[in-house]
Order: structure tokens, then sequence, then C-alpha cells
């Protein structure tokens, strides 16, 4: 007994050693492994010209080497030109001498086949499943300069090895690194996905997702991104499992987005560089490139990337995600876009210094240099007890006050609480930062009205009481979006002056005789409460969800001319 | 226009008519420039608010230019055809709920009406008055919006060009210049009978003698 015992503890013992070396093994090896796969190069289909065909490449980044048995496929080859002509099928039989270049990993290159007076050179790179191959013809009579055709390139065996790219014979291996950059012309867009539709996008804020350098067999990837950030909680996880859809006033407000994802490949960064567009033209552009798949302008693009410098960058209506951010990036990235009201970021960056004074002099939203109670834009938050500047210590941990640092400087500007979603916390914006966020999305992105009908002339024609005794206006309300108010009424304005007797009313008359000449508006309004957002404003808002008719004119009358 | 026709046609032939019998032919033809003098229209105690603003239109004067053909029948008896053209002008109205003010373009007219005028001596000055029947025409204007001074829009409807027969009194002096050139100045006063409404009119006009049989006789 006591010897088995012995053996088997002995035996325990070597397999243990055996374990921690593999282990240390590895672990020594992994550079080298993490560096084989984090290469990448780029490459791409060069332009081969025999008399009138030139073919064209697609970038694609490689990170498999599991392609060194798989050089004996059959591959048939589809050519169209710019009309969607089918042009020419070549079969590949023979592969011929396939070399690897060990150096650049992934690339086999140098078959060279003869078939219908083409000559081509085959370069197998990796596979990858499936494969998008565009071809393009120059045109003669097309408008485009190339067209893009997507075909497929069949592999017959082995069945899971589908690949391919064609280079030219004289491609200068030294070459294959140059950095590429991959044009806007070679993008296409394969699907789209309204993963989360909570109503007509019309009605809705869309967020879009886009991802940028990606190739089709990257789209999963793409997926789990968008799924990572939206439903994982993030780095405070052990201790805070919430996660993006937790974080208010996302939260109160979810019924009001429609999240999309579109499947480009081959997006480039740079997109707006290449079409040369500034500001609000490259929404349209972009608005009008996914038009066929999201009919209505989206509203926010969240471009995920691969590799960026940073791990999001936030401009009025565009958001550069990295593909490991977490979903708290995603929501400042929000809150500083039009969506939040563009707040301030409330970084104190430790080595950022301002110089000695405030650079910028702010004093708006969530950001002011000044600590005078009055001047503060907050104020409306801030206790008369609250001194200013607050310290930041325990005792002032939820107040709100002026806490110095903030808009990326450690001194001179203050922001209003210790925490804040805009500070580097997980899910929770200060008071008013919250506050800035929770009034942009009732007066910017709520619009709970259907439809709005009116007699009144669409054109600048002014209304004659003689002929128009009675204004009609009636509203339409959206049931999905009323459904997240804890309280609404339909309430009339006309010139912003609130209308006493048509309180919860839907349609309203008005006779004309008695509204005085000149120029007006009528407008609906709903006054209410979304669920869950009390305490949320305390600022005085006069109305919201603003629903306006156009504007109508009362003339005096009329006056007929005479000698 | 129809009486227009009819009108001139009857002055053509009653001339020749009574022209034949003439001693003494005479024909001359007259041009003036003048002022017609219009009567307020309407009464600020109409005002209905955003129907109608502008009740009252003012009395006020437009500037019109006039010609006339004249051919002696009897010694002293003279038959004229008259044309008048009164130019548009600026009308300022106010509207008396809020002193808001419109500036608008009165309407063209024209008068025709032929005329008999018996000539005398009156203070050794050679004068005559006359009595006229014609018409007055109203140019038609399209429908239009103008704009207050406060910035209100008000409707100008279209108005159709009409014809209302009139009634003229002239009275008026001339003095001789030369032989063939003569000033002459008057002054008219308009009955339109349909409107019942009265214009007043002043001229000073050139008269060019082209046919004087006695003037030669002499
Ligand atoms: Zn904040």
């Amino acid at each position: 007994m006591f010897i088995t015992n012995t053996t088997f503890k002995r035996g325990y013992f070597v397999k243990t050693k055996l374990f921690f070396s593999f282990i240390i093994l590895l672990f020594l090896f992994t550079p080298f492994i993490s560096a084989n796969q984090r290469h990448s190069y780029k490459q791409y289909f060069f332009q081969y010209q025999n008399g009138e065909i030139l073919y064209k490449g697609v970038k694609y980044t490689d990170n498999s080497d599991n392609f060194l048995n798989n050089d004996n496929g059959k591959f048939i080859l589809k050519f169209f030109d710019c009309n969607m002509i089918h042009l020419k099928t070549i079969t590949i039989d023979e592969p011929g001498v396939i070399q690897s270049d060990r150096r650049s990993f992934n690339q086999i290159k140098g078959s060279i086949i003869k078939k219908n007076g083409y000559t081509f050179s085959i370069t197998i790179s990796r596979k990858f499943d499936p494969v998008y191959v565009k071809f393009f013809r120059k045109a003669d009579n097309c408008d485009t300069n190339y067209y893009q055709q997507k075909t497929t390139i069949i592999n017959q065996q082995p069945e899971k090895d589908k690949l391919l790219f064609i280079n030219q014979v004289k491609l200068n291996p030294n070459k294959k690194h140059k950095k590429l950059f991959s044009s806007i012309n070679d993008a296409i867009i394969l699907s789209h996905s309204k993963f989360i539709d909570n109503g007509p996008d019309k009605r809705r804020t869309d967020i879009v997702f886009i991802p940028i350098d990606y190739y089709d067999y990257e789209m999963d990837s793409f997926h789990k991104t968008i799924h990572n950030i939206l439903y994982n909680v993030c780095w405070g996880g052990w201790t805070d499992k919430r996660t993006f859809f937790d974080a208010s006033p996302i939260k109160e407000f979810k019924k009001l987005f429609n999240f999309h994802y579109l499947d480009i490949i081959n997006f480039p960064l740079d997109w707006n560089k290449q079409i040369n567009c500034t500001g609000d033209d490259c929404k349209e552009w972009l608005d009008n490139y996914v038009k066929n798949y999201i009919n209505t302008p989206p509203d926010i693009y969240v471009f995920i990337t691969k590799s960026y410098p940073w791990s999001s960058l936030t401009s009025f209506w565009y958001i550069i995600l990295r593909k490991d951010a977490c979903g708290n990036t995603l929501l400042r990235a929000l809150a500083r876009s039009i969506l939040g009201g563009r707040l301030y970021n409330e970084f104190d960056a430790e080595d950022n210094y301002a110089d000695g004074k405030a650079l910028n002099k702010i004093s708006d939203k969530n950001i002011t240099i000044y600590t005078e109670r009055e001047k503060i834009p907050w104020k409306h938050w801030i206790s008369s007890t609250t001194p200013l500047p607050t310290p930041n210590n325990v005792h002032f941990k939820n107040s709100v006050g002026a806490f110095e640092g903030g808009y990326d400087y450690k001194y001179y500007y203050y922001r209003p609480q210790e925490k804040c979603v805009l500070h580097g916390d997980l899910w929770d914006f200060c008071k008013v930062c919250r506050e800035h966020f929770t009034i942009t999305l009732l007066k910017h992105w709520i619009h709970p009205f259907i439809s709005a009908t009116t007699n009144t002339p669409t054109s600048d024609t002014p209304i004659n009481s003689e002929d128009t005794p009675i204004l009609r206006f009636s509203v339409t309300i959206d049931a999905g979006l009323l459904a997240m108010f804890e309280s609404a009424e339909i309430v009339w304005f006309m010139d912003d002056r609130k209308m006493n007797n048509y309180d919860g009313k839907s349609s309203i008359e008005i006779i004309t005789s008695d509204i005085k000449a000149g120029k007006h508006i009528v407008k609906a309004a709903i006054i209410g409460q979304v669920r869950g957002t009390e305490g949320f404003i305390r600022k005085y808002i006069d109305t919201n969800f603003y629903y306006s008719f156009n504007e109508f004119e009362i003339s005096k009358g009329r006056y007929r001319r005479d000698r | 226009m129809k009486n227009l026709i009819r009108l001139t046609l009857i002055f053509f032939f009653i001339s020749v008519f009574l022209s034949a019998e003439t001693d003494n032919p005479f024909l001359s033809l007259n041009f003036n420039l003048g002022f017609s003098f219009i009567g307020q229209r309407g009464n600020n105690s109409e005002y209905i608010s955003s129907v109608n603003p502008f009740p009252l239109t003012p009395s006020h004067s437009v500037t019109s230019v006039g010609g006339n053909i004249n051919l002696r029948l009897r010694k002293k008896l003279i038959l004229g055809l008259n044309m008048e053209y009164s130019m548009n002008k600026k009308l300022s109205l106010i509207d008396p709920s809020d002193q808001d003010e419109l500036v608008v373009d009165s309407i063209d007219f024209y008068n025709f009406f032929i005329d008999l005028k018996y000539m005398f001596s009156l203070f050794n000055l050679n004068s005559f008055i006359s009595f006229g029947a014609g018409n007055n025409i109203t140019k038609g204007c399209d429908e239009t919006w103008a704009t207050t001074k406060k910035g209100y829009k008000i409707f100008l409807p279209e108005i159709d060009s009409r014809t209302s027969p009139i009634m003229v009194i002239t009275a008026g002096i001339i003095f001789p210049l030369s032989d063939t050139l003569n000033i002459f100045t008057d002054a008219s006063s308009y009955y339109l009978i349909n409107e019942k409404i009265s214009m007043f009119r002043i001229s000073l006009g050139l008269s060019f003698t082209i046919i004087d049989d006695a003037r030669e006789q002499k």
C-alpha cells in the first residue's frame, strides 16, 4: 500500500513537472507565436495587362499559416465586364510549381499557367471562406472606369481551403510589404442587419456599425465585436455587472434606438479623404452610400477598426471605435457626439498643465473655468453648503460642485462631480452630464408624432381670413415612443406661447380672425416624463418634443385698388 | 370700348355734317399737362379686422396728360374730341386700428369724351366753357400681395378693366402766342355717373391751329 502510494505520488510529481515545463516552454515561445499570428501584410491583385483585360486586386490581411498543404486545388475564375456580361471562365488544372516564401509567412507564389492564350501568375496566399474576388475589365462603353463584380473562386479540393489571389509575374517580391491603402471603390456592402429594432427608422435614432478594413472572412469577428461592446461587462466587471444598456440615460431611452450593422468589405479608414469631403457633406455621401440598405439616413455611424491609435474618436455624427473597446467607451463617445449634446471630456491628464491658465474660456455644459457660484453653468445642482472649488475628498464624494481637472487638463478647468463616464468612470454619468444627455435626447432625438396634418397652405401665400376662416391642425402619436413615458400630454403652442384651451387634444381648430395678422407657427408638443428619469432634470425646460407645422401667415385682409 | 367707337363715329359724322355749313373752317390740335384730383373713397367706420383693414382711400391727385382735336361748327361753337391719360400714383393708406401704413399704386385711367365749347370774351380774354360726355376707362391689373410698413401681408385682388360714363364741364382761357400757337389753361369737373364720384382736373396746354380760314380772310 505504502509503495504503491509513493509510486503514485512520484508519477504525479513527474507529470506535474512535465506539465510546468510545457507551460514554460509555451510561455517562452509565445512571443514568436503571437508575432507570427499578428503578422499581416497587405496584398493586392495586380493589374495584368494582356491585350484588353486589366485585372485589379483586393486587399486583405492574412493571419493564418494553414496553407502549405493545400496547393493542389483546381480553380475556376470567372470574369465579368462592366455590363455584367460574362467574359471568360478560366479553369486552372495544374497549379504548377508552388514555392513557399517563408519570410513572408503565408505566401506561395509563382505558379504559371497557360490557358486560352492568357498567362497568369497565381499566388496562393491562404485559405478563407468564402472568397469574393473582384475582377475589373477596363470599360470602353461604361460610365465608370471599372466595374466591380463579386465572384467566387471555387476551390474544388480540398473543400475547406478556398482561396486566392492572382499576382503579376513581374511582381517584385521586395515590394510586397509596401503599404497599400484600399480604395473606397473596392468596398462592397455584403449585407445589412437591423439587429435591434424598436420601430421605423424614421422616428427612431439609428446607430449603424461599419467595419473598417475588414474582409469577408472577418465578418464574424466584426459581429462579435459589436456584441461585446453592447452586451459585455467592462474591465470592472468583477464588481460591476452592468453593461451598455444598463447605463442611464441609455437605459431609460432604450426604445428610442435602432441598431444596425452593415457587412462591408474593404471599407477604408480614410474614406472621407478619398472622396474629398468635409463635415456634413461626408455624412450625406455616406447616407447615400448605404441608402440601398438603410433608407432613412442614419443618425450616428460607429466605425469599428482593427487597429487604431486611440480607443475611440468622436466627431459630431460619427465615432471610431477600436475593436477591443468596451461598451463604456461607446457610451462616452455617444455622450460627446451630437446624440449626447456634445458634452466635454472630463479627463484630467496628469501631465497636462495648460501652461498656467485655461487656454479656452469654456463655461458650458459640464466644464467651466469659473469657481464663482453664479458663473457655473450647473449652479442649479450645487447645494449652498458645498465649497467652491470643491475639495476632492470623501465628504464630497457624491456632491455636485466644481472639481478641478477636466477637459484633458489637470488644473484650471472644473467638472461637476468627482466621478463621471466622461471622467473615465465605468457606467455612471455625473448628474450634470446625465441631465444634459437626457435633455438632448428629449429635445432633439424624440420625434413622438407619426404625422401631422393641417389645412394651411404650404406655400408662402398668406391666408385670407375670408377664404380660410378656420385653421385645422392634428397630429398622430407614435405609440411605441409613448410607451417610454410615465406621463404624457399633448399641448399646443402658437409662436412659442402655450394655447391653454387645447391641452390633451390631438386635433384643434383655430378661428383665423382671432389671430393677429402676420407670421405664425403652430406647434404640437408632448410634455411628460420618461419612465425612470425622475430627478434627472433640474434645469427648467419649457417644452419638449415639438412637432412643428409649417409657418403660415395671416394677411391683414384685402384692399381693392382704384383710381 | 364699344361706346367709345360709337362716340367717335358720332363725332365724326356730326362734325362732317356741321362743318360743311361753316363759313370759316377751323381745326386745332391741343396738348396739355394737368393734375386730376380724386376725392376720398370709403370711410374709417367701414374698418373690419383682417377683412377690410384700409377702408379709407384719401383724396389725392395724379398727373395726367391729354390731347384733343377741336373743330369749329359755328362761329362760337367748337366741337372737341378729348383724350386724357392719368398715370398711377403711390397712395399711402393708414390702418385705423394700429396706424400701420400701406403704400399702394393707384390704378391708371383714361378719359375719352366729346365736348362742345362755347367761345366768348371775358375781360378781353379768349375764354370758353364746354359741356362734354364720354367714358372713363380704368386699366385692369392682376392680383398681387403687398406688405405693410409693419410687415403684414395684404391681398390686392385683380381688377378688371371697366368703363363708366362721365359728364364733363370745363372752363378755360386762351392766350394767343402767334397766329398758329396758343397757350391755354382750363379747369374741368368730371362726374362719374355710375359710381357717383366727382373728379376735378386743371391743365395747362399748347394749341396748334392747323386750319383757320377766318384768319386768312383778314
Ligand atoms: Zn460629467
